[in-house]
Parts: C-alpha cells; structure tokens; sequence
C-alpha cells in the first residue's frame, strides 16, 4: 500500500516539477507535508525501526526522523493557516511549543538510544507519549481552529470537502491516534500489560488516515464521480420539493428546462437543471407561504449572484424547505 | 407566434456580451448601452403570483422586480424581464408621466394580463436560462480550485484541477 502511495506522490510531484509548479515556497510548502506525512506512514511500526536502524549501528534513527517530521509536518501546515489568516489565536504559544517541542524530541531520542537494543519498547512508548503530548498542543490550538476555519468560508464543494477530511483528520483522526500513545505511554509507567492490543488497533487506524490524505491530494477529476453523484441526490431532492411546491399550489409542472437525463456526465448541465428548479420553487413558493411550510432563511442571500458560490448556499437553503 | 428558441439565442449573440465575467448589473448597463436606452430597475412589493414586469416607456426602458425574494431569484426575474425587452416582448411608447411607482406596476400588470402569452413567457424564461446557462458553462471552463484566494498559492501548485 505504501509503494502504491508513494507511486501516485511521486507521479504528481513530477507533474508539477515539469509544469513549472515547484518554483515557490508555497509550493514546496503543500507538497512536503503530503511527502512528510507518507514518510510517516512508511516507516510506522517498531519492526521497520529496527531495520532501518540496524545501518546505523542500533541508534534510533529512525525514531528522530519520524518525530522530527512529525514537528516539521505541524509546523508547516501551522505557518500555512498563519499566512493565509486562517487563524491567529495562541500564535506565540504554538511557535513556543515548536521550539521546545523540537528540544524536548531530540532530548528523549537521546535518552532512549542510551537504552539497551533488546530493551527498548518500554522506553519507546515514553518517547512516543511525549511526542503526542507535544503535538496535541498545535493541533488543538491552531491546526483544527484554521481547517474548520477555512471549510467554513470555501464554496467550491470539491474544496470544501478536503477541508473537511483535513478537519477530520486534525480533530478526530489524530487526536484519537495521540491519546492512544499516550494512553500506551501512561500504561508502561504502571506496568499493566495491555499496550501490545492498542498498538495493533492503531496500525490499522492509520491506514484509514493516509487513504483520506491520498484523496485530499488527488485532482478533482478523480473525485468527480462522488461530486456528481452528491449534484444528482441533491437535484432529485430538489425536485421533490418542486413538485410538492406545485401540488400544494395548485399549478401544473412547468416543463424543465434541461433534461438533466440528458446531461448525467456534465457537472455544468446538472447545475443548470438544479438552477432551474430552484427558480420554480421560488415562483411558486410565495403561494403556499400560508400553508404551514417551513423555509431555510433566505435572508442569508443578500449579495449579488449569477450560478456561482451562492448558488450552493442558495440550494442548500431550498433543501431546508419542509413540506 | 410560436416559440422561436432560435431567435432567443440570436438576440442573446447580438448583444455580444462577455459572459466569462457577468454580474448582473453589468450585463443590465450593457444591454442599455446596446439599444442607447437606459433602464430603470426598480425592486417593489408584487402581488403573491407576480414577479416582475417591464415596459419602454419614451425614454427608459423600466424594469420592475420582486424585493423580498432572494438575490439569485432577483437576478432571474430581471434577466426575464430583459429577455422581454430585447424580444421585443415588451409594451412600449407607454408614458407614464408623473404616476408613482405603485400606480405604473398596477398598470402594467393590467396590461400584462392582456398582451402576455405562454408563448412569450417562455421565449422570456429561455432568455434568461440560456444567459445563465452561459454563465455556468464559463465558470466550469475556469473550474476555480477555491473560493478563498489567500489559499490559491498552496492549491495552485498541488494542481488539483488538473
């Protein structure tokens, strides 16, 4: 599974090199926290450690490149949020906790490669624990703030759903992985065996992870058929409305403009079909006000539009009608 | 008179407009410009049925739209409305001197009444669908990644609308 990641990271990453899209640090910002997360990912697990470490002489190597990466990965997506505005709340506190938090990993690795080879799995659920203790701090204070922060102003759907893998990811996904480990960490220290099931769960936890990061970083081509399916239940949903709206209104269905079974493959034609339906529903609407039904507040459409980010915000509310 | 779909989109290509960047208040000033005509948009209480009207009246070309409705649907109500004028749908040489807005809207839905057929209500509808529909079609060429622009040079090279 990781080769296959690996495949698709360097496929696009080459992509962009030969397209002139590696040339600023912006750039080169969102592409190494794809690597760096991948990097992760592939080196998970103590029986990887260990091999790669044995080249280094048994020093643990491979535990300062996967917590260093972990900081690195934060912090990267931290100054992105900064710079973008998305969140400014704790600043000074989170690049405080980057740069003890960088300290403190180089610290405990030191510590922990003076550890006896064959001796090292208590000492290295400690280390862990620490790292998530550490991390939690960013991703409490301005990972997650920022995500939802921009999922809630984005209007391109495609985007808007990343964000929301993103959020997902920094405020579930991870935060569930970091109480494990420390949750291991806590039990090494009272000496209950019980860490060897959670470590095993946490395996498979993570490959759910980096399938949801593959899917963030895929072109919005490959996710079109989930964005035409999620047009098509919300324009037979609309449509619904629509007819009820003409019953309880006492009109005949007006003959659609486009016939959207004419146009399943073509995002443009069902956006036009759905349009055309919401416009319906508004004419007629008026004349059913009396008639007990429950409307999404349309007040909230107050800025000029023409088919673009409104028009979701727009449906959204038409779908809120309750008839 | 039949409906002449043909001649909807005729009058739309006449007013050679660059849909690639439309708001409606442009789209309104172009098209007034096109027929050397101003046109007088006014947002007013409509009776429950009702959403716009229109008229040329000597000078200006008047259109009147449903307020308390949302943004989108004011837009297609005026776009229709256009459809008219530029169709030649609408009354014209109506004078109305020093009526008040209410008392022109009761006029003219009166006379609405009277002059509007479905056939012309469609050839109206479709105007406004086939400038929209125009509009969509732009706005899937340029595919935006995101609607936050702060964000562009992170997403711009991750080139996710490729």
């Amino acid at each position: 599974m990781a080769l296959a990641i690996w495949l698709i990271y360097l496929t696009l990453l080459i992509r962009a090199g030969i397209t002139g899209h590696l040339k600023t640090y912006f750039a080169w910002n969102a592409w190494l926290q794809f690597g760096l997360c991948l990097l992760i990912f592939t080196v998970r697990g103590t029986e990887v450690e260990r091999s790669i470490d044995q080249h280094f002489g048994d020093w643990p190597v491979t535990m300062l490149i996967k917590n260093t990466v972990f900081l690195v990965w934060f912090g990267l997506h931290a100054d992105l949020l900064w710079r973008v505005g998305a969140t400014t709340y704790w600043k000074g506190l989170t690049r405080a906790v980057f740069v003890i938090g960088a300290v403190l990993i180089v610290g405990s690795v030191s510590l922990y490669s003076t550890q006896p080879v064959d001796n090292r799995e208590d000492a290295r659920d400690l280390v862990v624990a620490l790292r998530e203790i550490i991390l939690l701090i960013p991703a409490f204070t301005t990972l997650l703030p920022g995500t939802v922060s921009l999922y809630r102003a984005e209007t391109i759907q495609q985007m808007r759903w990343r964000l929301g893998l993103a959020a997902l990811c920094y405020g579930v996904l991870y935060p569930v992985l970091a109480v494990s480990n420390i949750i291991v960490g806590a039990v090494v220290l009272t000496g209950i065996d019980i860490a060897e099931p959670i470590k095993q769960a946490l395996s498979t936890y993570l490959s759910i992870g980096v399938v949801l990061l593959v899917i963030l970083f895929l072109p919005y081509r490959h996710t079109r058929i989930i964005y035409l399916l999620w047009l098509w239940i919300r324009y037979l949903r609309l449509r619904h409305i629509e007819r009820r709206v003409y019953r309880l209104s006492g009109f005949d269905a007006k003959q659609t403009i486009v016939t959207p079974w004419e146009s399943v493959w073509s995002i443009s034609k069902l956006e036009m079909a759905t349009y055309a339906v919401a416009i319906n529903i508004l004419d007629y609407y008026p004349l059913i006000k009396d008639k007990k039904v429950r409307l999404g507040d349309l007040a909230v459409l107050d800025r000029p539009f023409s088919l673009d980010d409104e028009f979701s915000r727009l449906i959204d509310e038409l779908l809120r009608i309750r008839l | 008179m039949g409906r002449d779909l043909q001649s909807v989109i005729r009058a739309i290509n006449d007013l050679e407009f660059d849909f690639a960047d439309f708001d409606i208040e442009r789209f309104v000033r172009h098209v007034a410009h096109r027929r050397s005509r101003t046109i007088l948009l006014n947002a007013v209480m409509l009776d429950e049925g009702i959403t716009g009207l229109c008229a040329s009246g000597p000078i200006h070309d008047y259109i009147f739209y449903k307020r308390d409705t949302p943004a989108l649907h004011q837009t297609h109500i005026i776009l229709h409305e256009i459809g008219h004028i530029v169709l030649n749908h609408a009354p014209t040489s109506l004078d109305f001197g020093d009526l008040t807005v209410d008392a022109i809207v009761r006029q003219l839905r009166n006379l609405s009444r009277l002059t509007l057929t479905p056939d012309i209500e469609w050839e109206a509808e479709q105007f406004a669908f086939q400038v929209q529909a125009r509009c969509a079609a732009n706005r899937q060429r340029r595919m935006p990644v995101t609607s936050i622009g702060a964000i562009l040079p992170y997403t711009t090279p991750l080139m996710l609308d490729r």
